[in-house]
């Protein structure tokens, strides 16, 4: 995955593009969908629980990494909806599309079969990457810099074109 | 949404995402329609003349040889393995993938490769980052959302565009829903 920051201004950007036409897009939602962006990085769990040795202590198969693909965007995104009291529609809507962002952008990254992870499960079929890049090269963040950075000028430029 | 059924929501939506995980892991080797680590870890000498995949941190590399030892993750431990006609430029403690033909004795004939980390040092530089990724979403967050006691649910703070300052147009939150 590219960093944390990556999938949030990418997800930043792409969502307050689309606020430009969806009127009820406003500034809240699209902070929703920024945080949302985040879910496929929770598998990052792994760094301090294993899932081999969640998987060994409690005797069945198990893989945090799940979390960290549609379907787990759908579930952990509608946790998190949960919430937003009775808001949790709209809101279930942002989370899915900054995760779902967060999940396209990882599906880009280079793979020495030309195939990306299973991002699409339980959909079981790796798609094909255009392997734009790795994990660890700073060009990411800076692409995604710029990109926000520009979104945010134009934004203003809009002048909170929210109704 | 009354709390009790937000509750029970939760507890549902948690005891599904615990299913998931366990059912990822379960079918990996389903998925993979080439032999997975742990399947060449348990086995290797049943998927010799495969072709596959395998993610690995750099040992060693001759690079006149043009060969590199790597330690290869599965679920009981780890293996070494050895890539032939690999040509990247890495150090010990990167990590690499590698795509090619399994070869007898735990070798691999690369056929084509990705340096992910080129020297294992790009593990602070994204922690980093991504801890600045983890305070912009709560910046952007609090700056539009606050938690609101009376119903225990995130709701928008008053205010027209930019500040925090309402000025008559306050969408309220919440109190219609809760008994």
């Amino acid at each position: 995955m590219p960093d944390l920051l990556s999938h949030v201004l990418f997800a930043y950007a792409l969502l307050t593009v689309a606020s430009w036409r969806v009127d009820r897009l406003t500034d809240e939602w699209v902070a929703v969908g920024v945080a949302g962006a985040a879910i496929p990085d929770l598998i990052k769990v792994e760094i301090l629980v294993d899932s081999a040795a969640v998987s060994r202590a409690l005797g069945v198969p198990f893989d945090v990494g799940a979390v960290g693909t549609l379907a787990g965007v759908l579930l952990v995104g509608g946790l998190i909806a949960l919430a937003f009291g009775r808001r949790w529609r709209p809101a279930y809507a942002a989370l899915v599309a900054g995760g779902g962002s967060a999940l396209v952008l990882d599906g880009l990254r280079a793979y020495a079969d030309g195939r990306a992870g299973f991002w699409l499960y339980p959909v079981p079929w790796r798609p094909p990457t255009p392997s734009l890049y790795v994990s660890s090269d700073p060009r990411v963040l800076a692409v995604a810099v710029a990109v926000a950075a520009g979104v945010a000028l134009a934004d203003r430029r809009v002048g909170g074109a929210e109704a | 949404m009354s709390h009790r059924r937000r509750a029970a929501v939760a507890v549902l939506l948690l005891a599904a995402i615990f299913g998931l995980c366990v059912h990822y892991d379960a079918t990996e080797e389903r998925r993979w329609d080439s032999p997975t680590s742990d399947e060449l870890a348990a086995e290797y000498d049943a998927h010799v003349g495969e072709r596959t995949l395998v993610f690995g941190t750099v040992e060693r590399v001759d690079s006149d040889a043009r060969t590199a030892t790597v330690s290869v993750e599965h679920d009981g431990g780890e293996f070494a393995m050895t890539l032939r006609g690999f040509d990247r430029d890495v150090e010990p403690g990167g990590t690499v993938q590698a795509y090619g033909t399994l070869e007898a004795g735990r070798t691999m004939t690369v056929s084509e490769s990705v340096v992910v980390n080129p020297d294992g040092g790009a593990a602070l530089y994204k922690y980093a980052v991504s801890a600045v990724g983890a305070l912009g979403i709560l910046a952007l967050f609090f700056r539009r959302w606050r938690v609101d006691p009376a119903t225990l649910s995130f709701v928008p703070r008053d205010g027209s565009a930019g500040g925090d300052a309402g000025d008559g147009t306050a969408v309220r939150g919440g109190g219609t829903d809760d008994a």
